[in-house]
């Protein structure tokens, strides 16, 4: 009886024990990295990374802060000497206030990518790089991908390509880099596995390595480490640059040129393994035209599709694509002419203009918010401030002056499928701009000097 | 007096010392009898009974030795002491004057021979060790041959008769009254040689004594030697010489009972008697080394190296086994069974053997920091001091009660002179001996004999339940195991006649009930619950009724010894935190279930008992340790998995030992058989864990990928280390950030009172912001967010998204030599304390030191709290500020709980001491 007992005592016991669920395993991290930074001012602390920077003997830059809030701003200027510390420049921007700094009054060593930290935001920075022959410049960026897609390269006759990798962390960055030009895949066997110490840069000239390339587009993969690329297209005197740009199925560029002495071209690149189809809508101020173009871009071979004969005189364009591409637009003054203009050959007078070239990254998310450093701060130079709707409703938008003091606002309407160029001369009381609009728009800004143009994206302000 | 040839003859006293009841007449007469005349002969001590005994003598009597000395005129050259009861013989007082003057020895001893037996050796000289435990250099009763019998120096020589000039003896104050006779005769001569005199032993000058009355091992005599060392040597001897030995009496204490003695509590009153008189001692030590001619080193050129205990405990030991050995040329299994039927020597030395294969490892390193095992804090005081109402330093700290082994381990850790490796070693050590041994001895009681019931102990110690414990890290339980049975066995054994006796088991049972809890405080009812269940299964025995009225009893005293913790902790919150889940493994699981099946058709009596009392235990230890689904957390659950151990040890030893009991015939010992082969299965299951060494516990994973701290610029210990990664890879708790597992601990390795987590508070919600900030891409500079915390490095432990979120930080640079993914934070004074202009403070123990600066403020990056200072204290943000004055900053003790803690060690000496007493009460 007793070993009855026991035995069913113990197998109840036992079976409880055996019924006794295993509890569910945690549900584990809701994410799987950082959220990605982009490029976009919002209500918290930000970095800007602004690679294309020099100020020396014949080039001076200029760094442009723009915030929506009270804050303080930390200039970085890293030493291309690795382990040597940075010049560091502290500045605070009043509420809703701008500020224009020269480099060269920080330090004045030739090269000096930098990057600025806001303590709050919505903040956002711009570069310019002038000399006595050109005026280039883009806005700043914030994010950081491990992968940089740069469209528009060329190291055909008469133009210098440049690839800067700025790499602003303290640790060491392992960086390959990957061309495709008209040829196809553009092996770029030295670029393989780059050392770019923490807090220096590296200028890679692309024309010594791959010459005589009409279009190239890059890739750079960063293995360990991050850098921040830029692209540097230099002429005979002006020079372009711009940044990475994330692949998008739509870009918008409120500028693909400013008048009709300029030649604008979109370069689109695709890494994708299957072809995309990309289409072109034109804007102008009287209206648009969608699909005024259509073009197949191959894996691995960028696409420059000419502008030029699309509109006359200013321009902002569309890209809609059937799969995720990389694209930027440029604009040059050709005096490079190729082919004779006139039937015994010769070139004719009228032909020959500057070489001042412009270009910038599109926009793949219009907003109704935007922060435009440096608009109106650019001395000797016509800035136009671009407003590309692509919307079907009119916007409405009101332009906030930003400066050390403050000034009164304009509005301006844009009407559905249309671009707006407002020029803005040289304010010495405003230091960039605060867009709002009724509903979403791109924007864009322009210099156009004798000595040069560029194109500066405007930055998205969220939330 | 002269001599014929004009030389001065010595003039000699002879003082009979009456320490002790012996005879002291006989002793006189033989003094009397002396052909070298004696100018006195008097009787010393003893008081009354000593006036009367010198009076009926007719000899003078002296109160003490120091009457005597100051009796003695200047014509007297030598006394002459003498035990009470010992013979010499007549020309013995001659032959020791005639070679010391020969020798010019200022003391000499006689040889002791057997009284009733004259041609056996008691001693010649005594040679002792550093610790002046005396070493004899021969054989019981062996044979006087006149192989010793050279005038030669000795380190002392018996006090049982002493020839020493009058002089010295004046010098150096005579024998010590406070000590017992041997010790005090070691003793003199130590002081004695310090003084640069010759201490001779004279073999021609025979003494007959009883020789129970020499050597005797008591407490006093023990007490004796302490003190004779204490008084003798220079401090930088005593640096080392205390520390071994207390650990060879601590070794002494747990061989000793395999050898048939039990010493620990003589060992605890040795030094408690020397702590109480250590005024008289200091005064002592002073007397004996002014004036000294020789240092330590005179001593030493006498004494064996080593210790003479040690030494003769291996001996004991080689006796034993050639004993057993030369029994027969090869011994048969029936006589081996024999022997292990014997609770002693072979046991003994297998669970020893055992024990010391099982805790290997840990000898030089200590625990291994994995999970929640973590090395022991670097200082014990503090450990004790953090848990009597101090700091809890997990996380970033907070005033939560630590757990009370923190407290237990500390201690013993202070007593081994802050050796944190051979605190965890010990009581690792401990704990299995002890589980094997409780096993053994609670298994006895309920009726099965030793060879089953070592088994037994070791299915407890390594079986699968306690693997299972070992792989959850959780020391505590693991301790408590080896404990576990003496909680149910001190309530089990035959209830005393006396209500003394029976008082002292109740105390006993409350002390190590107590232990139990301390070690593992969801245990504190495991006891109760076993004899309950005994209870249940024998519902009409008297004893096991009784067994429970006791077990209850002691968990009633035990529960003041869980102070301050249980008047402070959230038990709800304790038992029902964290998450555990047991699943056992197949082959132990069928092993268990086979013989527990087997053991229920094929035992009878007490191991039907012991069957069915393991299989409820480990069914219903399985229920606890599964029951996350019932709300029941980490600690409860790993507390079921001890109950589950004893389950099986029980169960173990019920079906082996049924075997040889040959009680049950026909099918059911064939089903015993084959119980017993499942058995035996569950034992050898349990011996390839004690072989890996670390008593059952994982390798080490935070020791060497962290060790790289050390090397770092400035102190590791004044930063702390961020650790990401899956949890099971994380030291104790941690917390999550969006489902990441992270966890803040010190710097160069967490150490065991880190394991738990506060409650979260603003200092962690902070942390956490900053980690959110990473997350959403918010922050750049990660290192500047992270050294506000005092956090110089961040170690990845293994797969988590967190990891990436550390790329792309300005100023945190990743470490490529270190073992695992490493950021150092490239910032500012990433430390826990540091002044305003960045002057980094040190941590120690729980508080932090710097240079004093009068008018300064120092940054503790701690969780706030008013206590910290010296004052004004200031909460700055999360954390505090405090002056820098006095170049300390210390967190001020709870008094209340302070108190509470000195409570429960008085309750717990109290309770030892009290049953220690009544035991030995007859």
């Amino acid at each position: 009886m007793k070993r009855l007992l026991g035995l069913v005592l113990v197998a109840a016991v036992v079976a409880g024990a055996v019924v006794l669920p295993e509890p569910e395993a945690p549900s584990g991290p809701d994410f799987v990295g950082p959220e990605t930074r982009e490029s976009v001012a919002a209500a918290t602390a930000s970095v800007w990374y602004c690679p294309w920077v020099a100020s020396g003997a014949l080039r001076d830059s200029t760094v442009m802060l723009a915030s929506r809030v009270e804050v303080n701003a930390e200039l970085t200027l890293p030493q291309q000497l690795a382990g040597e510390p940075a010049d560091v420049e502290e500045v605070r921007l009043e509420d809703a206030g701008a500020l224009v700094i020269n480099v060269g009054e920080i330090v004045r060593r030739g090269d000096t990518p930098l990057f600025v930290e806001f303590t709050d935001g919505p903040a956002a920075a711009a570069a310019i790089v002038r000399s006595e022959q050109l005026l280039t410049g883009d806005t700043c960026v914030a994010r950081i991908p491990k992968v940089w897609e740069l469209p528009g390269g060329t190291t055909r006759d008469g133009r210098t390509m440049t690839l800067r990798l700025f790499n602003p962390f303290p640790e060491l960055a392992k960086v390959s880099v990957g061309g495709s030009s008209e040829s196809g895949e553009t092996g770029l066997v030295d670029l393989q596995n780059l050392d770019v110490e923490g807090r220096t840069w590296q200028d890679v000239n692309l024309n010594a390595i791959v010459p005589l390339l009409d279009d190239l587009a890059l890739t750079v993969t960063s293995s360990e480490g991050f850098v921040i690329p830029s692209l540097v297209i230099a002429g005979t005197t002006d020079e372009a640059s711009w940044p990475g740009a994330a692949p998008s199925t739509v870009f918008e560029f409120p500028v693909a040129s400013p008048g009709s002495e300029f030649s604008p071209s979109l370069m689109v690149a695709n890494s994708n393994p299957t072809p995309a189809t990309v289409t072109i809508d034109v804007y102008t101020a009287d209206g648009v035209t969608l699909a005024a173009r259509e073009a197949e871009v191959d894996p691995s071979i960028p696409r420059r599709i000419d502008l030029s004969d699309l509109a006359a005189g200013s321009l902002g364009v569309r890209l809609r694509s059937t799969a995720p591409v990389a694209a930027v637009v440029i604009a040059e003054e050709s005096t490079v002419v190729l082919e004779p203009t006139d039937e015994e050959g010769q070139i004719e007078d009228d032909v020959e203009r500057g070489d001042r070239i412009a270009g910038t990254i599109g926009v793949s998310n219009p907003s109704s918010r935007w922060l435009l450093p440096g608009l109106q701060a650019v001395r000797d130079g016509e800035a136009t401030l671009w407003l590309l709707n692509t919307g079907t409703e009119t916007a409405t938008v009101t332009l906030q002056p930003l400066g050390v003091r403050e000034l009164p606002a304009t509005k301006e309407s844009v009407m559905p499928g249309s671009v707006l160029g407002i020029p803005l001369g040289f304010n010495v009381s405003v230091g960039g701009y605060f867009v709002e609009s009724s509903s979403p728009i791109s924007v864009a800004w322009s210099v156009e000097s004798p000595l040069g143009i560029m194109f500066v994206a405007g930055t998205v302000v969220s939330g | 007096m002269s001599s014929s040839s004009g030389t001065i003859q010595p003039v000699v006293v002879a003082a009979v010392l009456a320490l002790d009841n012996a005879d002291v007449a006989e002793t006189i007469a033989r003094v009397r009898g002396q052909v070298y005349e004696t100018s006195r002969v008097a009787l010393v001590g003893a008081g009354g009974r000593g006036r009367q005994a010198a009076d009926a003598a007719a000899v003078e009597w002296m109160a003490s030795v120091p009457h005597l000395l100051d009796s003695v005129d200047g014509t007297v050259t030598h006394i002459w002491f003498l035990y009470a009861g010992a013979l010499p013989r007549p020309d013995a007082l001659e032959a020791l004057v005639t070679e010391a003057e020969r020798t010019d020895a200022a003391v000499a001893g006689s040889k002791l021979v057997y009284a009733d037996d004259t041609e056996r050796l008691i001693a010649v000289g005594i040679a002792t060790d550093v610790f002046d435990v005396p070493y004899l250099g021969m054989e019981d009763e062996e044979i006087d041959a006149g192989q010793y019998d050279v005038v030669r120096d000795v380190a002392a020589v018996a006090g049982a008769s002493m020839l020493i000039r009058r002089d010295l003896a004046r010098g150096v104050g005579g024998p010590d009254p406070k000590m017992p006779p041997e010790a005090a005769a070691i003793d003199i001569c130590q002081r004695a040689r310090l003084r640069g005199a010759r201490v001779v032993v004279v073999p021609s000058s025979e003494v007959m004594y009883q020789v129970d009355r020499f050597r005797a091992e008591s407490w006093r005599e023990r007490a004796g030697r302490i003190r004779a060392m204490l008084k003798v040597y220079s401090l930088l001897t005593l640096l080392w010489a205390i520390p071994l030995r207390l650990i060879i009496g601590l070794v002494e204490s747990i061989v000793s009972p395999f050898l048939g003695r039990w010493v620990l509590f003589d060992y605890i009153r040795a030094w408690i008697w020397n702590l109480w008189h250590l005024p008289s001692l200091l005064r002592e030590r002073f007397n004996a080394r002014k004036g000294k001619v020789f240092g330590d080193a005179e001593l030493f050129r006498y004494q064996m190296r080593g210790s003479a205990r040690l030494s003769e405990i291996g001996g004991e030991i080689g006796d034993k086994l050639r004993a057993r050995l030369d029994r027969s040329d090869v011994p048969s299994i029936a006589s081996i069974g024999s022997d292990l039927r014997q609770p002693a020597f072979i046991v003994g030395v297998l669970t020893l053997v055992a024990s010391l294969v099982a805790v290997r490892s840990l000898w030089s390193s200590g625990w291994p920091a994995v999970g929640f095992s973590l090395p022991l804090p670097e200082s014990g005081g503090a450990a004790v001091g953090a848990y009597a109402g101090g700091w809890n330093p997990g996380g970033f700290g907070s005033i939560s009660p630590l757990p009370p082994l923190v407290a237990v381990a500390g201690m013993l850790q202070y007593l081994l002179f802050d050796t944190a490796p051979l605190a965890a070693w010990s009581l690792s050590l401990v704990a299995i001996v002890a589980g094997i041994w409780g096993t053994i001895r609670l298994l006895r009681v309920w009726g099965i004999e030793v060879v089953a019931a070592w088994a037994a102990g070791i299915v407890l110690v390594a079986g699968p339940a306690t693997q299972a414990i070992g792989d959850r890290t959780a020391i505590g339980q693991l301790l408590a195991v080896g404990v576990l049975p003496w909680a149910v066995r001190v309530a089990s054994t035959r209830w005393p006649w006396s209500w003394l006796r029976r008082l002292g088991r109740v105390a006993a049972a409350g002390w190590v009930i107590g232990l139990l809890a301390v070690l593992s405080p969801p245990l504190l009812v495991a006891p109760v619950a076993v004899l309950l269940l005994r209870c249940v299964l024998r519902p009409n025995d008297a004893g096991a009724w009784k067994a429970l009225g006791v077990g209850a009893a002691g968990t009633v005293l035990a529960v003041p010894l869980l102070l301050p913790w249980i008047a402070v902790v959230d038990l709800e919150a304790y038992l029902t935190s964290g998450s555990e889940y047991w699943v056992p493994a197949l082959i132990p699981l069928g092993a268990a279930g086979a013989a527990f099946v087997a053991g229920v058709f094929s035992t009878r009596g007490p191991h039907l008992d012991a069957v069915l009392l393991g299989g409820v235990l480990a069914g219903l230890g399985a229920v606890i340790a599964r029951g996350e689904d019932l709300g029941l957390g980490r600690e409860a659950a790993v507390s079921g998995l001890a109950v589950v151990a004893l389950g099986l040890a029980l169960l173990t030893g019920g079906v082996l030992d049924a075997l040889r009991a040959g009680n049950v015939h026909g099918w059911r010992r064939l089903l015993g058989g084959v119980g017993a082969v499942a058995a035996a299965v569950l034992v050898a299951t349990s011996l390839l864990p004690l072989y890996q060494g670390r008593a059952n516990l994982p390798s080490d994973e935070f020791t060497e990928p962290l060790r790289f701290t050390t090397a770092a610029d400035g102190e590791a210990t004044s930063s702390r280390i961020l650790l990401v990664g899956p949890e099971s890879t994380l030291p104790g708790e941690h917390r999550t950030v969006r489902g990441a597992a992270y966890r803040v601990v010190s710097a160069p390795v967490p150490e065991l009172w880190e394991v738990s987590l506060p409650d979260t508070g603003p200092v962690d919600t902070a942390l956490e912001n900053v980690l959110l900030e990473l997350i959403e891409g918010q922050e750049s500079r990660a290192g500047e967010a992270l050294a506000e915390f005092g956090i110089r490095w961040v170690v990845v432990t293994g797969d988590t998204p967190l990891e990436a979120v550390f790329d792309g930080q300005l100023d945190l640079v990743s470490l490529g030599g270190a073992k695992r993914p490493t950021f150092l934070v490239d910032a500012e004074a990433p430390v826990r304390a540091r002044l305003s202009d960045g002057q980094i403070w040190s941590r120690t123990g729980t508080g932090y030191a710097g240079d004093a600066a009068t008018g300064e403020r120092v940054f503790v990056a701690e969780s706030a709290n008013s206590r910290w200072g010296p004052g004004p204290w200031v909460q700055a943000g999360w954390g505090n500020e405090v002056s820098a004055g006095t170049g300390t900053v210390e967190f001020a003790p709870i008094d209340s709980r302070r108190s509470q803690a000195y409570l429960a060690a008085g309750v717990f000496a109290f309770l030892f001491f009290f049953s220690g007493f009544a035991r030995r009460r007859r």
